[in-house]
């Protein structure tokens, strides 16, 4: 096991908001690798603006696109999706707590903080299409256990900056009592299948 | 940091896979499962029963519910 090269290797115990919180890894091709940042669950609410102000503020959480430098022969970032994740924004829920946790004196409301868990495919047309499972911060408690979504997003997979109008969209609405783990293809899914 | 994962306020009793015919803008495959499935649709709550097949995309998901039947166990360390 190793740290690609050019991948951060700053130590957990120094993170802060700005750092990267990777979760899932898909390759997409030997030189193209998504990773899902998860945000950093920093739950600050900001009542003036009616978000969660560091999630909201994140240039790192979504769905980072990492190439390899030829020249330094190191990985870089290209870019970060996360546009339609609206994250740090609040989304309802329904039969969900509505209001502040008195215990908290936040939201129960949750926002969506980032990705974890991936997977995706390559398209006959030379896109990707990926599917996250969403990370959450809120008052509730256990950011862990808040309704969160299943998302999916197509990126053009030799683009060097996102395509216009790419952004996430809802495979699976947040429901109340449901959290989303995991997603995966099936065993045998391959080339036959998705004509890569 | 933030908890990995959630720790249930009531109890976490199912994993399902669900099968989501998510061909919509990928070409993912449309094999839906011929079983019974629950009020969200083919695919959910089958349970693992279902048929799957290779380009069928699958998603774990934890279900909290309140079962006054369901009661917390305790952890027995084992003797040295």
């Amino acid at each position: 096991m190793c740290v690609l090269a050019g991948f951060p290797t700053a130590l957990a115990k120094t993170a802060n908001d700005a750092s990267d919180y990777p979760f899932g890894l898909w390759f997409a091709s030997p030189t193209t690798l998504y990773v899902a940042d998860e945000g950093s669950g920093d739950n600050a609410y900001d009542a003036a603006t009616g978000t969660y102000s560091a999630a909201a503020a994140s240039t790192t959480a979504g769905l980072q696109k990492w190439v390899p430098d030829t020249t330094t022969g190191q990985w870089t970032l290209a870019y970060t999706l996360s546009s339609g994740l609206k994250l740090g924004t609040p989304y309802p829920v329904h039969g969900y707590p509505a209001g502040v946790n008195s215990v908290t004196g936040l939201p129960w409301a949750p926002a969506t903080d980032g990705l974890r868990n991936i997977t995706g495919q390559v398209n006959r047309n030379g896109t990707v299409t990926i599917w996250g499972v969403t990370s959450a911060v809120s008052g509730g408690g256990d950011q862990g256990a808040d309704p969160n979504q299943l998302v999916e997003i197509t990126d053009p997979l030799a683009a060097a900056a996102p395509a216009s109008g790419e952004a996430f969209r809802a495979v699976i609405a947040p429901a109340f009592d449901q959290v989303v783990r995991g997603v995966s293809f099936t065993p045998g899914t391959g080339v036959r299948d998705h004509g890569h | 940091m933030r908890a990995r994962t959630g720790i249930a306020a009531v109890a976490a009793v199912l994993s399902a896979a669900g099968v989501i015919g998510a061909a919509t803008t990928a070409g993912a495959s449309t094999a839906r499962p011929a079983a019974a499935a629950d009020s969200r649709g083919p695919g959910f709550g089958d349970h693992g029963q279902a048929p799957l097949s290779p380009g069928d995309l699958l998603v774990s998901e934890s279900y909290y519910i309140k079962d006054p039947g369901l009661i917390a166990g305790t952890t027995l360390l084992p003797l040295r």
